[in-house]
């Protein structure tokens, strides 16, 4: 009899499993339906363009338009990361997590912007593509005619956001150490390995800088039920790396860290080291009986834990936390359930809308009680980002990706800009025209300003309507007055994930 | 020493197959894919998913390594079904090395080239039969 996987073998296989169940056959990862699907809705709903891959290996222009003005104050260069290539050999992965890193540098100087972009050259990448096909599953595509993973390293695409450390760009993924790249000419140099015992662990996308410097980090080495801590001090270095156990370890993408603690949000998707899932998602399970662990660890002390409870939820992001009062106060982008994880990241792979974005929600930990609070400040958005110089302390702002209602928009998908001025309440947002949708906008401190909220919210948008990426900069104190300047590139990129800021003149 | 240790090992499987005894068979273990002649290849035959958790195996092996490839042969296996397990113990310190949170850094390889999955490959995809008729099981690290 033909069990489950056999026939999953078969629909890669061609079009004997077609006949039988269109709808399974279509769905399976690498078959050549399930490119195909994509396609075909891609022609009918033009949004999904950026889930498409991009549209050439190497990016680099000069020759760009610009509306408005590009501020003379505003040199450095904006570094971008996020899966560039959703097929391999012709064969497209069921998750928007799993293609190849794609960087792409965003250089401002004496006005003008130019705008390069390559792939980081994993060893993954380069054995399928001296292979022409796939080798290894992904975090979240479990290709049926491969083996499983020995480990999740094993598949370190390292396109989830980037660093910019000492002279190396280091690219970053969560599953496996971050690849170093020439942060000028984007060539891959290498596996950072910040010392010998490091080598293929975990370490995540979002690290975290202290106020004194320090750059904390994370890793999850989920099938140990391990929780790593690195410290890098102030001299670059790894100054600690310390594992901590916790008992049934969840999915954790981000943390936050204060003045005296590192915080790390325990959502009921956990780790199941008895499940057969052949991907690194597919061996979690959302226990929606169970509650949100907070684990709360002194930095100067690990072995010094709190546990914090609150009702289930998932995050993938935080904006910051800061201590005040004996309470840790938490900015979140909120989630009721994991279901992004499973459900919408897969279906817009394979055409289908991704769902609703996350509710901005603050959390507030109790160090006296232990007692919990969860307030939600009525604005749906993702990518939250604050002004980098009072991370660990309280913000004044919080820019972020909007879903803004009674726009009216073509597609589904987050079509504003928001600023939350946590001082005041106000929220100014900004609606992009209808084809438009943007991703993460960072904030730069202008240097020559005399209030620490002067600067620019800069990020990019995909205009799908011309199939073109765009890079808006706008005065962060009046998002609502639109973009100051407007430069268009004449190709579209692939949505991308996060970014960072280097004032470096390179 | 260790020579004898085997034997004994070998001897008390004997013993536990017991009734399905046939006449012990000769088990070929060729191994492919060596990086370089740095250490030993250690070998070892178990009978159970517990058993290679625990390290009980029925009968180990150990040779110089050798770029490419390398075979050692099992004497005196009872006919049954085994699993076999090699890794290249480059720094000859007799244990697969492992980093902070538990993946191997030595080379390893299993019967039938079975692949783990997020931790060793269970028992059923490396289990083969021993009769007790002479044959090779070629494994590639």
């Amino acid at each position: 009899m033909m069990n489950r996987r056999d026939f999953l073998i078969g629909a890669a296989g061609g079009a004997a499993a077609l006949s039988l169940s269109p709808r399974l056959a279509l769905g399976s990862p690498g078959s050549p339906g399930f490119g195909a699907q994509f396609r075909s809705e891609l022609a009918k709903k033009p949004w999904l363009l950026g889930w498409a891959s991009a549209s050439r290996d190497e990016f680099d222009s000069r020759a760009v338009i610009t509306e408005g003005k590009l501020p003379k104050e505003l040199v450095g260069t904006l570094y971008r990361n996020g899966p560039g290539g959703h097929e391999v050999g012709g064969r497209r992965y069921e998750h928007w997590f799993d293609g190849d890193g794609l960087i792409n540098a965003f250089r401002f100087a004496d006005g003008a912007l130019e705008h390069k972009g390559r792939f980081v050259e994993t060893e993954k990448r380069q054995r399928e593509r001296e292979a022409g096909r796939p080798l290894v599953s992904g975090f979240g595509t479990a290709w049926p005619d491969l083996p499983g993973q020995t480990g999740p390293a094993a598949g370190n695409a390292a396109n989830t956001s980037v660093l910019v450390h000492g002279d190396d760009l280091l690219a970053l993924w969560e599953g496996g150490e971050a690849y170093a790249l020439d942060p000028q000419s984007l060539e891959t140099r290498g596996k950072h390995t910040w010392s010998d015992e490091t080598a293929d662990l975990p370490f995540s996308a979002h690290p975290r800088l202290d106020s004194d410097g320090v750059l904390w980090n994370f890793g999850t080495a989920a099938y140990a039920n391990m929780l790593l801590i690195y410290r890098i001090g102030t001299n670059g270095k790894l100054s600690s790396l310390t594992p901590v156990q916790v008992e049934s370890l969840s999915f954790i993408h981000d943390f936050v860290v204060t003045d005296h603690h590192l915080v790390f949000m325990m959502s009921p998707l956990r780790y199941d080291n008895e499940s057969d899932g052949k991907h690194f998602l597919g061996r979690h399970h959302w226990r929606k009986n169970e509650a949100t662990r907070w684990l709360v660890v002194d930095k100067s002390d690990f072995s010094k834990q709190r546990w914090f409870e609150s009702p289930a939820s998932f995050v993938f992001h935080f904006g910051n936390a800061w201590e005040e009062s004996g309470h840790i106060r938490v900015d979140a982008s909120m989630y009721p359930d994991a279901s992004i994880m499973f459900e919408q990241q897969t279906d817009v792979m394979r055409g289908k809308w991704v769902g609703d974005v996350a509710e901005a929600t603050t959390i507030t930990l109790n160090l006296a009680s232990g007692a919990t609070n969860q307030e939600e400040h009525g604005i749906r958005r993702e990518f939250p980002v604050i002004d980098n110089r009072v991370s660990g302390q309280r913000h004044e702002f919080v820019l972020s990706v909007a879903s803004l209602e009674g726009v009216a928009a073509s597609h589904p998908l987050a079509n504003g800009i928001a600023r939350e001025d946590t001082t005041t309440g106000k929220v100014q947002t900004f609606a992009f025209p209808e084809t438009v949708t943007p991703e993460e906008h960072v904030f730069v401190p202008n240097p020559a300003g005399t209030r620490s909220t002067q600067g620019w919210a800069i990020g990019t948008a995909l205009d799908f309507g011309r199939s073109e990426t765009q890079l808006n900069v706008f005065d962060a104190e009046h998002i609502d007055d639109g973009p100051v300047a407007t430069t268009r590139f004449p190709y579209a990129l692939p949505l991308g994930f996060h970014g960072k800021f280097s004032a470096a003149k390179r | 020493m260790k020579l004898m240790r085997q034997t004994a090992l070998s001897a008390l499987l004997v013993l536990i197959v017991g009734p399905t005894i046939a006449a012990a068979g000769e088990l070929r273990v060729k191994l492919s894919g060596i990086e370089n002649d740095k250490g030993e290849i250690r070998v070892a035959v178990f009978l159970s998913d517990k058993d290679f958790e625990a390290e009980r195996f029925v009968a180990k092996i150990k040779v110089p390594a050798a770029a490419g490839v390398v075979e050692v042969v099992f004497e005196d296996i009872a006919p049954g079904v085994y699993g076999i397990n090699a890794f290249h113990d480059k720094n000859d310190n007799e244990k697969l090395d492992r980093n902070l949170v538990g993946i191997p850094k030595e080379p390893y390889a299993f019967s039938n080239n079975a692949k783990g999955n997020f931790g060793p490959p269970k028992f059923e995809a490396v289990s083969f039969e021993v009769t007790s008729a002479p044959q090779t099981m070629e494994i590639n690290f």
